[in-house]
């Protein structure tokens, strides 16, 4: 682990991106204290994947599925299982946009950050599927 | 249990005065409605609405009520259908019969800026989670 001054970070930033990408985290502060650490993302994914696991509830209707996901405690509808699903991945955005907006201040929502940032943590619909529902046989739905 | 469309919800968070997020320029346009609500201690209530399907169901209505708009399916009905803002005070928890508040963390309480109709329903052990969350902001 190595940590870096500021005004040292600032001038050799690709080496630090570099070296993080490695898997050696960067920490980056005035003085002696870390203020910020650059990390390999895959790597902080998998940590956040390993604390703060999702666990999404299915509630089959006559006319459609409905899904809620509890730790971010949003909902997707659809008039079939992969409908809905997408529903939820929309949901699941929608919620860390606002969450990223206002909603991380607040003490009712604190608690969700872990789970907010492996959503955020997610480049595009189909590994946000994939962190909600897990890497199943047709699913996410595109 | 009588369960909304998306109509309803809709018309309870106008009701209730939620504001409708607008979507940023240059951000992901949202195929929901999201809507958001802050509470004078600081919380802030968030849903957001799916167009189009029917009703919804009853578990998922539930969730909905508890997690969400934080109030009973009878406090939601009454807005919707009379138009009757619900009151939260029973969110922070019930204070049992007889024990009141001690006079400084109601005091420090006031001071830390929560408004005084928010004592109504604190239990202490809330009261006092309440003021360092309050103290810390500050």
């Amino acid at each position: 682990m190595v940590r870096w001054q500021m005004s040292e970070a600032r001038k050799d930033f690709s080496t630090l991106v570099e070296r993080a990408s490695l898997g050696e985290w960067q920490l980056v502060g005035r003085r002696a204290r870390a203020e910020v650490v650059l990390a390999d993302a895959a790597e902080i994914a998998e940590l956040l994947a390993a604390a703060f696991p999702f666990a999404p509830e299915v509630f089959a209707e006559e006319t459609g599925v409905e899904i809620w996901l509890p730790e971010l405690e949003v909902y997707g509808r659809g008039s079939t299982l992969a409908e809905a699903q997408d529903d939820l991945v929309e949901a699941a955005l929608d919620f860390v946009d606002a969450w990223e907006a206002e909603l991380r201040a607040a003490p009712n929502q604190r608690h969700k950050s872990g789970h907010a940032r492996r959503v955020q943590l997610a480049d595009d619909r189909a590994r946000v599927a994939e962190v909600l529902f897990g890497a199943t046989p047709g699913s996410p739905p595109r | 249990m009588r369960v909304p469309r998306p109509d309803d919800l809709r018309r309870f968070c106008v009701v209730d005065g939620w504001v409708r997020a607008a979507d940023a320029p240059g951000r992901r346009v949202s195929k929901h409605e999201v809507w958001t609500k802050r509470i004078a201690d600081g919380r802030i209530l968030h849903t957001a609405i799916s167009k189009g399907r029917g009703e919804y169901g009853v578990p998922l209505f539930a969730r909905i009520l508890r997690a969400q708009l934080q109030v009973t399916a009878a406090q939601f009905w009454l807005a919707v259908d009379k138009g009757e803002a619900p009151r939260r005070p029973g969110v922070h928890g019930s204070r049992p019969q007889g024990e009141p508040l001690p006079f400084a963390l109601a005091e420090r309480l006031l001071a830390a800026g929560l408004p005084q109709a928010e004592l109504a329903g604190l239990g202490q052990a809330e009261a006092e989670r309440l003021l360092a969350e309050l103290e810390r902001r500050r």
